[in-house]
Formats: C-alpha cells, structure tokens, sequence
C-alpha cells in the first residue's frame, strides 16, 4: 500500500497541534481553578458560621494553591508552624484542600473538632497511580495531628500531592 | 595415501564451509531481526527506556526493565517448547518486555511486573484469531494488573517523569516506527481525535478533562498512539479501518477516562479497538468463505 502524502501527514499534525494548543488554553484556567475552587468550598461548616470565613479565606489562598501545584517544598514550610499551633490554632469545621503535580491531583476533606483534626478523607485522586497507594496517609494525619506523613515508598508524588492537598485545607483552617 | 589426503582436505574444505555458512546464516538473521518493525521498535523502546530513567528514582526501572524482557523471553520459549514449536529468539516476548518493563512503575514489586509479562504473553497464545493475537498482548496483560492488583503505571518510557521537552525524543522515535510500519492514519486520527474530544470536554466544563492534555497523560497517549496502536498484527492494515480504528480507540479512551479509570483508560480504549479489528477481520473471513463456496458450487 502506497505510503500517505507528507502533506497529509504534516496538515493531519497541524490540526493535532492546534486542538492541543486549543485544547491546553481552554482548560488551563479550570486546572488551576479547580483546587482553588474545591479549597474555596467548605462543603459543610459545623458550625455553620465557617462558611464565610472559609471563602474568604480560600480567595487568600488561591495563589499559594497555584504555586503548590509546581512545588511541594513551598508548601512544606507552614507544615511546622500549622503542626505547632493545632492545639488551638484551627477553627471547627470541614475544609478541602488539593495538591497537584505532574502525576495528576489529590484532593482531600479535613474535618476539624475541637481545634483538632477529627478526620481525614481523600475524596478525589486523579494521580496516574492508584489511590490505594496513599490510602493508609489520612489515618497519619490524624494520629500525629499533622500534615508531616511518612513517604510512600513507589508513590512519592503521590505523597506530595497528599501533603500539599492536607496543608492547603490546613491553612484555610487556622483563625 | 593420496586418496586419504585428498579426502582429509576435502572434509577440512567442508567445514571451512559449513562454519562459513553458519556465520553468515547467524548474521544475516541478527541483521533481519533489527532491520525488521520489531527490530527497529526494539532499538527505539530501548532508546526512549534508557532516556525515561533519568529522573530521581528512575534508575529502579532498570532492574524492572530486565526482569520484564527476561520474563517475556522465557514465556514465548516455554510456550514455544510446550506447543512442539521451533524454538527461537522471541521477538514479541521482546518487545512485550519492553512496552510492560516501561510502562508499569520502578516501584512495582517484581513478581507483578513478572506476572503481568506473563499473562501478556499467555494470553496471546490464548486468544488468537488464526494465527494472530486479538488483543494487544501487553495492553492486556496491564490492564489484568491495574484491575487485580491495581499495579501502577508511570509509564516512564514514555518521558512522563521527565521534563516536558523531552517529548522530543519519544515523538522522534515514534514517527520512525509508524513510518516503517505505515501507520500514520490510524496514529494521526487517534491523536487528531482524542485531543478534539478533551477539548470539547474542556469547553463543556467536564472536570479533569484538562488532566488528560497534560503530562504524564499525554505522554502516556502518545507512547500508546505510537508503539501500542499500531501493533501490526492487532491493528488494521488498510488505509480506511485504520481511520476507524484510531477514530475508536480514542472516542473509548476519552470516555473511559471520564466515567472509568484514569489509570487504564487508554489500555481499555486500545482493547475495545482490537476486539472491534478482530469482529471485522472475522466478517471478512466469512464473506471469503462463502465467496469461495459460491463459485466451487
């Protein structure tokens, strides 16, 4: 069978290029508003009164969201300083946070009780690995009241993602 | 005495020739199997798997990497031995080896990269149509352990752990390969396809569908589109059904990562393609049939 045109092949990859381009541009706004979004929305304050607070605070938080999607040692920084005022330092309620890298995102629900962290739940992982992988971190954060989990060994992006998506809900829940 | 050195010369010429024979016989095999598609695939999944490791904790990926080929080399050879075969050098254990070793992540344990080379290779043994595989043997074997043993996969031969610019290389290499193989519709359609539909998702607000344009998504459709799809015996050959096939892998990938896995979609999009290439080539074969019927009739 007789090879096809290089003029098809190269308009065929013109046309690939520019859905991509396309296709990259139209959604890049969503990627990166999607984890400030989900941080915005504290789905469900028990005391009720978080609700407002939580969305001022995620507007605050919207660029620190955008830098932990490139890295994750920005992020670790207030890890320390949230693990030294947990005591006293968080505001009841439930808070999500994400944390995003080249092998996909991790979103999670913080529930915060009594100035501590009750529980935590990984609620979305679109990672390239599977979400069993980290599903033993949650259980971490919530014994050690603390953002600073142990790495998983074959899955330490996924890791970062889950720290990053535990100290962006962390940080929307400080007073 | 001169008939006995005659003929001690005679039988020292013949071995000069039969050693001479062997040689070039054992050359120009080697020298059939690289200038063969699964030669030059090999060479290039070899290239792009040794510019895949450079990144931290890539370097796991070579004993991952051995251990797959090895496995797939041993598979095709009992196989062979079991089924009375001749038994030879397996080019697809090979290249199964290469495409697994690649895809599934350094930090699998080993006996799940072995176990999923050899169901990879069992199974093409098993579900044949004739004499070829109905599945992509490797897509298969991944998907069984994505969904059993949710094995993960980085496909890291497809540079997904590396910088965005190496992409380079892995388009480079796949272009040599669909080229060699002429393969180009159902590669440019597939591609042309899948980034349409994630970009009309992304203009209907579907979430995640931003993801599957980015790395290591789009590595892992590229590496697929290139060395994956255009598997000459589980893919078409004829110009208009590879248009349809690329069409359909891609429509079945995009809605299975929308509704199913975002850790298999493109091996289930691959897979669904394959079975409808085989539910085609089995129409054909009868329609040939009854052809043949009709006229000795």
């Amino acid at each position: 069978m007789a090879k096809l045109s290089p003029k098809w092949i190269a308009l065929c990859t013109a046309t690939i290029g520019l859905a991509y381009t396309a296709g990259y541009v139209v959604t890049e706004p969503k990627t990166s508003a999607v984890p400030a979004a989900a941080q915005s929305h504290i789905k469900t304050g028990i005391n009720g009164a978080d609700n407002k607070d939580g969305q001022n605070s995620s507007n605050d938080e919207s660029p620190s969201a955008k830098k932990s999607t490139r890295s994750t040692e920005t992020s670790r920084s207030p890890s320390g300083s949230s693990t030294a005022k947990n005591q006293s330092g968080y505001k009841d309620g439930s808070y999500t946070g994400s944390g995003m890298n080249r092998i996909g995102s991790v979103s999670v629900s913080v529930t915060i009780r009594n100035g501590k962290i009750a529980s935590v739940q990984i609620t979305d992982c679109t990672t390239s690995y599977p979400q069993s992988e980290i599903d033993q971190l949650p259980s971490q954060v919530k014994s050690r009241q603390s953002a600073n989990v142990d790495n998983v060994s074959g899955a330490t992006e996924s890791t970062d993602d889950f720290r990053t998506a535990v100290l962006n809900a962390l940080s929307q829940a400080k007073a | 005495m001169d008939r006995i050195e005659t003929y001690s010369r005679y039988r020292k010429n013949e071995t000069r020739t039969s050693r001479y024979t062997q040689k070039t016989r054992s050359k120009s095999s080697v020298q059939k199997f690289i200038n063969s598609p699964k030669g030059i695939i090999s060479a290039i999944l070899l290239v792009v798997s040794i510019i895949g490791l450079f990144y931290s904790g890539g370097l796991m990926g070579i004993k991952n990497m051995i251990l797959s080929v090895l496995t797939g080399l041993f598979t095709d050879f009992v196989v062979a031995w079991i089924k009375d075969r001749p038994k030879r050098f397996s080019d697809g254990g090979l290249v199964t080896g290469l495409i697994v070793g690649g895809i599934l992540s350094p930090a699998v344990p080993w006996y799940l990269v072995m176990f999923t080379v050899a169901v990879s290779l069992i199974l093409k043994h098993i579900l044949k149509d004739k004499r070829k595989p109905i599945f992509n043997p490797a897509a298969l074997g991944l998907l069984i352990s994505a969904t059993l043993f949710t094995a993960s996969e980085s496909w890291w031969s497809g540079m997904a752990m590396l910088s965005p610019w190496a992409v380079v290389f892995l388009i480079a290499g796949g272009i040599l390969i669909v080229d060699r193989i002429n393969k180009f519709p159902c590669v440019l359609t597939f591609l042309t396809t899948y980034m349409f539909f994630f970009l009309i998702m992304g203009l209907l607000d579907v979430p995640g569908s931003g993801e599957a344009l980015r790395m290591p998504y789009i590595n892992a459709a590229l590496f697929l589109s290139f060395f994956m799809l255009t598997d000459p015996p589980t893919s078409p050959a004829k110009y208009p059904e590879q248009i349809f096939f690329g069409f359909f892998a891609a429509i079945v990938s995009g809605a299975a990562f929308i509704f199913f896995s975002k850790l298999s979609y493109l091996l289930v999009g691959l897979l669904a393609a394959n079975g409808w290439k085989a539910l085609v080539s089995k129409q054909e074969q009868g329609r040939a049939q009854r052809r043949k019927a009709t006229r000795s009739y």
